[in-house]
C-alpha cells in the first residue's frame, strides 16, 4: 500500500515535471511573440521632454495670477488664498495704489512646499489665483522654486475669460483710466442726493 | 465686584433648556452671557439696547403648552423668571435670516477688498443664520463717502444702518459733528460735510460698526488681515489711565492697536491717542543703531550686536561716578534695576524741584485715597444703584480730555447716572438706551469745574470758572473755608438746575474784578451748597498744572470732605502725567535726587568725574539753561532711548532701546495698578530691551557680577529675593497665568499664514518653529501653543464664529462682567516715608522746600503760560505720528482781551513769544473769558511737560514782516514734511515686509529665554 501509494506520487511528479516544462516553454514562446509584436506596435510612452502629454485645462498644475479683461490685475491682496493654503506657502501684501485699486505689494508662492492642491483657485473671490495644466516644477536649486509676483502673474485672463471684479464691486477705482465712481458699478443706482428733501 | 452679590439670577427655559440669567441685563444680554449664539447688530454692551435691527428676534413662549409663540426683540425684552424662549424654532430662525437677507440687499460686493473682511460682525452673523446666496436682483442704492480726517475712513455703500456709530460718537462720547441724515432706505450717518472728525474716541467707531464703513486708516494704508496679526497684550504708553490695548505685528512691523476688554480700566472703548499714536515705533525718529560706540568698519549694523566693542568702550568709563535718572514712561523694572545699579543716593526720576514736591503731594494723595478704577467710578455692570453712584462730579485743574482722554469718556457716563436713576424711578432699565435718554432728556449729574482753560465740560456743567492757577488754589481755600465753617448750608435748598451758571455767564464778557469775583461766590456757593447735598461726590484733578500748592490745597478738601458725617464718602482721582509716573513714586524718598541736585553734584564734583545714565528720559521738563549745565558739567551721557530728542542728542553714548511693541515689562496706571506689557514681536538687534541694556551696563560698566538677567522674569526673581513685595505680588502673578496654560499661550491666531514663504526669497531653508525652550514662557512667537482663550493675558479676541471683536462676550463671566481668566489686581503699595510724616515742629510744606526749594522769581506783572495743545499732541511720544502732525492747526497763543488791548493785537496777527531762550511764533486768538494774567498757548516746537510756567509780559510782541513770512514758511514745512514722512514710512515699512531680517529670528540663539527672544533657531 505504501509502496504503490509512493509510485503514484512519483508518477505524479514526473507528470508535473514535464507539464511545467512545456508551461515554461509556451511562456517563453508567448513573450517572445508579444515581444515581436509590441516591436511593431505604437508606443504608450511618450519621449518626454520632447512629447508632451496631454494635460486637461482644469489639471493643478503651476500657479498663475490672471488679469481682468481690461489687463489689470485681478489679484486684490485679500489675503483669501494665503489663508486656505494648508502648507502656508502664500505670502502677500496688500498694498492701495492712486488708482483706488488694491493689489498686492509683493506676492510669494513657495512652490517647493505647494502641495498642488488648488484650495487658493477655490478661495480666491476674483479669480486671480488659478493654477494651470504645467507641472514641470523641477529645478536643481530649491531656492528657484520661491516664485514671485512677476514670475507669477501672467498676462491673460486664465479660465474665466468675463469676470472683472472692479466692475462688480462698489469701490471707486480706475477702469480703463477712467474713474468708476459710486454708483458706477454694475447692478448700482446712482449716488442718494443726500441733502435732498424729496422723501 | 461687590455688586455682583445685589444681582439677582433667576431662570429661563431656552429650547427647554434651563438657563441662569441676571435680571439687570434684557433677554440678549442673558442669552449671550451663556456663550449661546444670538445674532445682533444694534445693540451693544455698554450702550444698551434700541431694538433698531430687528436681527435678535426670538419666538417667546407663554408656557410649556404654547407651540406657537410670539415673535420678540430679545434686546428689547427684560427676562422674567421662568420665561419661555425658543432660539432654534424656525418661525425666528427664518425671519432672522430674512432680516440678514434684506441688509445685504443693499450691501456692496467688495468683500475683499474691505478692510473689516475677517473680522466682520456682518459677515460672521450672515454666517450664522444661514443666508448664504443674494435673492435680490435689483439695483443697488449706492452714496458717496465723506473725508473724516487722516484716522478714520468712511465707505457709506457698506453701511447696514444698525445706527451704532451715532449712538457711540454723539450719545456716549458726546460727539458734536456726527450725526445721521436722511430718512428711509437712504439714511447717511456721517457729518454735515467733509471734514476731520473732532472727537478723540473717533476710532471706536471702527469697532463700534459691525461692519467696514468705519476703517482705521493708518492700517488700511498697510493692511493685513486679522488673522495673520501676531498679537500681544500691551498697556497702552500715552498716558496713566493703563488702557490695555492688544498690539498687532505681520512681517516685523507693527499694523495697528485694538481696544483689549478690560472690565476695570476700558472696557469696550480706547481713545485716539492710544489707538493711533502706537505709530511712533514707526516713525524715522526711532533710534536703531548704537552712537558713540566704534564698531569695525564695514560692521552690519542692522540685526549686529557686537557686545566685545561694548564692553571695551564701557570699562573705559568704569572709573567714573554714575547718576542714574529714570523716567516715568520707562517700565518699572527698568527704573528698578536703574536705581539698584546707581544706588539709591545716586538715583534721580528726572525731576526739577517743583515737579519733586508735586510727586510728593501725589503720593500723600494717594497713600490717602484710594483710586478709584474706571470700572468703580463709572459703576459699570449694575446701574440703578443709588447709594453707589457719584452724583457730583468736581473737576479742578486739570483739563482731562488733554491729558487722559479715556477718563473723560468715563466721567461723560458719570454725568448720566441722574438720568438712569430718573428713567429708573419709573421703572426704565438702564439698558433702555432710547427710552432713558427720551424720558430723562439731557438731566445730567451735577458738574462743576474750576480749570485754568476753557473745557469740553464748561458748556454742560452746573458751574464752571476758568481761573489762573493761583486763584484756583486761593478758590479752593475759600470753598474747604466755607465747608469748614458751616457745612450745612442746605438749610435753604435751592434747586441747582434752577441758578445753571455756564461758563460763558460765569466768566462774562465783563472783565471788571467786582464782577468775576461776584461770580466766583456764586459759584462757590452753588457749589458748597452741591457738596453738602451729595453723598458721594467725584473729585478729579490731576499734575499738569504742576502745582504743589494746588494739591494741597486739594489735600485739605478732601480732608474736609472726609471729615463729614457717615454717608458721605468722596472720592479722588488724580490723572498722573505719564504711563509710569505712579511706579515712580514708589521710588521716591527723601534722597532721590531733583534735576537742580543731580547739577549741583556733577558741578561740584573735582576727583572722581560725574557722569550719567538716563534711561528714556527726554529732560524736555528742563530749562534752557539747566540741561546746558547738565551736559557741561557731566562727563559722560550714556542715553538709553527709541526715539531721538534732546537727550539723546547732547549725550555720548545712545543705546538702542525697545519701544513698548517690542518690550516687557509693568506700567504702573494712575491707581497704582501694576501692569504687564508684552511684546509683540523681538526687537531687531542692536534694538534690545531697557532691562537688557542695563544688564550689559551692570556687567561691563558698574562690575554687578550678580546681575546677568536673560529675561525679565529673572530680574523679578533678583528682586524677589531681596523681598521686595512688587516683584513677589508680579511673579506669583504670572506663575497663576502659566498655570492657566501648559505651553504658553500662541501670539498668531490658528490660522496665521505664509509661515513658509514670508522668509522664503531669503532662504527657502524655513527656520524652524517650535514651543519656547524653556517651557516657562508665558506667550509664543508662533501659531503653536494653547489658545488664546485660556488665558489672562489674551493676546486677541476671537471665538469660533465670532471673529470680530464682539466675541469679547464669550470670554466674559457675563456680558460687561469680568473676563473669565480675568488675571488679580496687581496694586503697588505705596508708602510715604517716615521722613514726611507731619509733626508739629515742621510742617510737609517746610520739609518739602527745605529738601527741593522752588527758586520762584514770581514778579505780579508776569503772565501765566498754560498749555492748551490738543490732546493727540499732548504726549511726547505721539508728536512724531505724521497724522497727528497734520491734524494740528497751528501754533496759537490766547491772550486775554486786556493784553490784546495793551498791546494792540488784533486776532490772526503773529506773535513773536520769547519762552526760554527760544523765539516761538504763534497767531493771536483773543479770548474774552480767559483771566487776565494768563495765556494759553499751543505751540509745536514747546514740550508739553513745560505748564504753567511764568513769563514777562515783554516777551510777547507782535511779528515783523519778515518773522510773518518765516513763521508762516515754517508751518508749511512742517505740514510738508509730515506728509513726506507720512509716505516714506509706507514705503519704509513696505520695502521691511520683504525682507524681514533673518537676525530677527536668530535672537533666540544667544538668549535663551521665556517670553523674549523666541521664535526660531
Amino acid at each position: 500500500m505504501a509502496d504503490s501509494e509512493h509510485k503514484y506520487h512519483h508518477q505524479k511528479e514526473k507528470a508535473n515535471a514535464l507539464s511545467t516544462a512545456v508551461d515554461m516553454f509556451v511562456s517563453q514562446l508567448r513573450t517572445m511573440a508579444l515581444v515581436l509584436k509590441h516591436t511593431f506596435t505604437k508606443a504608450d510612452t511618450v519621449e518626454y521632454p520632447e512629447q508632451k502629454p496631454y494635460l486637461a485645462p482644469r489639471y493643478r498644475g503651476r500657479i498663475v495670477l490672471t488679469r481682468d479683461p481690461d489687463g489689470e490685475e485681478r489679484c486684490v491682496g485679500c489675503n483669501l488664498c494665503a489663508a486656505a493654503c494648508p502648507v502656508d506657502c502664500i505670502a502677500l501684501q496688500q498694498t492701495i495704489d492712486d488708482d483706488g485699486r488694491k493689489r498686492a505689494d509683493f506676492f510669494r508662492i513657495n512652490f517647493s512646499r505647494c502641495i498642488l492642491c488648488g484650495f487658493c483657485e477655490e478661495a480666491c473671490p476674483t479669480y486671480a489665483i488659478q493654477l494651470t495644466p504645467d507641472i514641470e516644477l523641477a529645478e536643481y536649486e530649491r531656492q528657484n522654486l520661491v516664485y514671485e509676483k512677476e514670475h507669477l502673474l501672467i498676462s491673460g485672463v486664465g479660465k474665466y475669460p468675463d469676470y472683472s471684479f472692479y466692475r462688480h464691486s462698489g469701490i471707486e477705482v480706475n477702469i480703463n483710466g477712467e474713474r468708476k465712481a459710486k454708483g458706477g458699478a454694475e447692478q448700482e443706482k446712482s449716488p442718494v442726493n443726500i441733502k435732498g428733501l424729496m422723501p | 465686584m461687590a455688586n455682583n452679590q445685589k444681582d439677582k439670577k433667576i431662570t429661563i427655559y431656552i429650547d427647554d433648556v434651563p438657563y441662569q440669567v441676571s435680571t439687570d441685563n434684557n433677554l440678549l444680554a442673558g442669552v449671550l452671557s451663556n456663550k449661546l449664539n444670538l445674532p445682533y447688530f444694534c445693540w451693544h454692551p455698554s450702550m444698551g439696547s434700541v431694538g433698531a435691527c430687528r436681527q435678535c428676534a426670538v419666538t417667546q413662549y407663554m408656557d410649556e403648552n404654547d407651540t406657537r409663540g410670539r415673535m420678540v426683540m430679545s434686546c428689547m425684552t427684560p427676562v422674567t423668571d421662568g420665561m419661555r424662549i425658543g432660539l432654534k424654532d424656525s418661525a425666528s430662525t427664518k425671519f432672522r435670516e430674512q432680516v440678514i437677507a434684506a441688509m445685504m440687499t443693499n450691501h456692496p460686493h467688495d468683500c475683499p477688498v474691505c478692510a473689516e473682511g475677517g473680522e466682520c460682525h456682518l459677515q460672521d452673523m450672515t454666517v450664522m443664520t444661514g443666508h448664504s446666496s443674494r435673492q435680490y436682483k435689483g439695483e443697488k442704492r449706492t452714496f458717496t463717502n465723506q473725508y473724516l480726517g487722516e484716522l478714520v475712513g468712511h465707505e457709506m455703500n457698506r453701511c447696514i444702518t444698525c445706527y451704532r456709530c451715532v449712538r457711540f460718537y454723539k450719545d456716549y462720547a458726546g460727539g458734536k459733528d456726527f450725526d445721521v441724515f436722511g430718512s428711509r432706505n437712504q439714511v447717511y450717518f456721517g457729518r454735515q460735510k467733509d471734514g476731520a472728525l473732532e472727537s478723540s474716541f473717533s476710532g471706536n467707531l471702527v469697532e463700534v460698526c459691525p461692519t467696514g464703513v468705519f476703517t482705521n486708516k493708518l492700517f488700511s494704508a498697510h493692511y493685513t488681515r486679522k488673522w495673520d496679526l501676531q498679537s500681544a497684550p500691551s498697556v497702552c504708553a500715552h498716558c496713566s489711565i493703563g488702557c490695555n490695548t492688544s498690539v498687532g505685528e505681520r512681517y516685523g512691523s507693527v499694523r495697528r492697536v485694538m481696544n483689549r476688554y478690560n472690565h476695570n480700566i476700558n472696557g469696550y472703548f480706547l481713545c485716539d491717542r492710544g489707538r493711533f499714536g502706537i505709530g511712533f515705533v514707526n516713525s524715522s525718529k526711532r533710534i536703531k543703531s548704537v552712537k558713540g560706540i566704534n564698531t569695525k568698519v564695514g560692521e552690519p549694523s542692522i540685526g549686529m550686536f557686537n557686545e566685545k566693542s561694548f564692553a571695551k568702550e564701557m570699562a573705559q568709563h568704569r572709573g567714573e561716578h554714575f547718576i542714574g535718572i529714570g523716567s516715568a514712561r520707562a517700565s518699572f523694572e527698568a527704573n528698578r534695576l536703574l536705581k539698584y545699579l546707581v544706588g539709591k543716593e545716586n538715583f534721580s526720576l528726572g525731576y526739577t524741584n517743583q515737579e519733586m514736591q508735586l510727586a510728593l503731594r501725589h503720593k500723600q494723595l494717594l497713600t490717602q485715597y484710594p483710586q478709584q478704577s474706571l470700572a468703580g467710578i463709572e459703576n459699570r455692570v449694575q446701574h440703578g444703584n443709588g447709594e453707589k453712584e457719584h452724583d457730583l462730579v468736581f473737576i479742578i485743574g486739570e483739563l482731562v480730555e488733554q491729558t487722559a482722554p479715556r477718563l473723560s469718556l468715563t466721567i461723560k457716563q458719570v454725568l448720566r447716572n441722574a438720568a438712569l436713576d430718573k428713567a429708573d424711578s419709573i421703572g426704565v432699565k438702564h439698558w433702555q438706551d432710547s427710552a432713558v435718554r427720551t424720558y430723562a432728556g439731557n438731566t445730567s449729574t451735577p458738574l462743576f469745574s474750576l480749570q485754568a482753560q476753557p473745557s469740553e465740560f464748561d458748556q454742560n456743567a452746573n458751574g464752571a470758572l476758568v481761573l489762573s492757577p493761583q486763584q484756583i488754589i486761593n478758590c479752593l481755600t475759600r470753598l474747604t473755608n466755607m465747608l469748614k465753617d458751616d457745612f450745612a448750608i442746605s438749610d435753604t435748598v435751592v434747586m441747582l438746575s434752577g441758578q445753571i451758571i455756564s461758563a460763558t455767564e460765569s466768566v462774562g464778557s465783563d472783565n471788571s474784578d467786582v464782577k468775576s469775583s461776584n461770580h466766583e461766590d456764586t459759584f462757590l456757593l452753588l457749589l458748597a451748597r452741591a457738596l453738602s447735598q451729595a453723598k458721594m461726590p467725584l473729585i478729579v484733578t490731576g499734575l499738569s498744572l504742576k502745582s504743589p500748592a494746588l494739591l494741597a490745597a486739594i489735600d485739605d478738601l478732601m480732608a474736609c470732605l472726609s471729615q463729614q458725617s457717615h454717608g458721605f464718602s468722596p472720592e479722588l482721582t488724580i490723572v498722573a502725567p505719564e504711563c509710569n509716573s505712579v511706579g515712580n513714586l514708589h521710588f521716591l524718598s527723601e534722597c532721590a535726587l531733583s534735576i537742580e541736585q543731580v547739577i549741583e553734584q556733577c558741578a561740584s564734583s573735582r576727583d572722581v568725574p560725574t557722569s550719567l545714565v538716563i534711561l528714556e528720559q527726554d529732560l524736555a521738563q528742563l530749562s534752557n539753561k539747566q540741561s546746558q549745565q547738565l551736559r557741561q558739567h557731566c562727563k559722560t551721557m550714556i542715553v538709553l532711548d527709541h526715539t531721538h530728542n534732546d537727550s539723546t542728542q547732547m549725550s555720548d553714548i545712545v543705546l538702542p532701546v525697545a519701544a513698548v511693541s517690542e518690550s516687557n515689562g509693568h506700567f504702573v496706571n494712575f491707581q497704582g495698578r501694576l501692569q504687564r506689557f508684552y511684546s509683540v514681536h523681538i526687537p531687531v538687534k542692536p534694538i534690545m530691551e531697557n532691562w537688557h541694556w542695563l544688564s550689559l551696563l551692570a556687567k561691563h560698566l558698574f562690575n554687578h557680577h550678580e546681575i546677568n538677567f536673560n529675561s525679565l522674569e529673572q530680574l523679578q526673581s533678583f528682586f524677589a529675593k531681596h523681598g521686595e513685595p512688587w516683584a513677589l505680588q508680579v511673579l506669583t502673578c504670572q506663575r497663576e497665568q502659566k498655570n492657566q496654560t501648559s505651553n504658553g499661550v500662541s501670539r498668531q491666531t490658528h490660522r496665521a499664514s505664509g509661515r513658509t514663504a514670508e522668509m522664503a526669497n531669503q532662504s527657502v531653508h524655513e527656520v524652524k518653529t517650535y514651543l519656547e525652550r524653556s517651557q516657562n514662557g508665558v506667550l509664543n512667537y508662533s501659531m503653536e501653543g494653547s489658545d488664546a482663550r485660556n488665558s489672562s493675558n489674551m493676546p486677541h479676541a476671537w471665538s469660533p464664529e465670532w471673529n470680530s471683536n464682539q466675541s469679547i462676550f464669550q470670554h466674559q463671566q457675563e456680558v460687561n462682567g469680568e473676563l473669565i481668566n480675568a488675571a488679580n489686581e496687581n496694586l503697588l503699595n505705596l508708602s510715604l516715608s517716615v521722613y514726611f510724616d507731619e509733626s508739629p515742629q515742621v510742617s510737609v510744606t517746610e520739609k518739602l522746600d527745605k529738601l527741593w526749594p522752588i527758586l520762584s522769581i514770581e514778579e505780579p506783572e508776569n503772565l501765566i503760560a498754560i498749555q492748551s495743545l490738543p490732546w493727540f499732541l499732548a504726549d511726547q511720544q505721539t508728536r512724531c505720528l505724521p497724522e497727528f502732525i497734520l491734524m494740528f492747526s497751528g501754533n496759537t497763543v490766547s491772550i486775554p482781551t486786556g493784553i490784546a488791548e495793551q498791546k494792540n493785537i488784533q486776532p490772526h496777527d503773529v506773535l513773536k513769544l520769547f519762552i526760554d531762550g527760544h523765539d516761538l511764533f504763534a497767531k493771536a486768538k483773543i479770548n474774552m473769558k480767559q483771566p487776565d494774567n494768563t495765556i494759553l498757548v499751543s505751540l509745536f516746537d514747546l514740550p508739553h511737560t513745560k505748564n504753567n510756567f511764568s513769563l514777562a509780559l515783554d516777551s510777547i510782541s507782535k511779528a515783523t514782516n519778515d518773522e510773518i513770512a518765516d513763521f508762516q514758511q515754517g508751518e508749511l514745512n512742517r505740514v510738508q514734511a509730515a506728509q513726506q514722512e507720512k509716505s516714506d514710512i509706507l514705503v519704509r515699512l513696505k520695502k521691511q515686509d520683504k525682507t524681514i531680517p533673518i537676525a530677527f529670528y536668530d535672537i533666540a540663539g544667544d538668549f535663551d529665554v521665556d517670553n523674549t527672544g523666541e521664535g526660531n533657531g
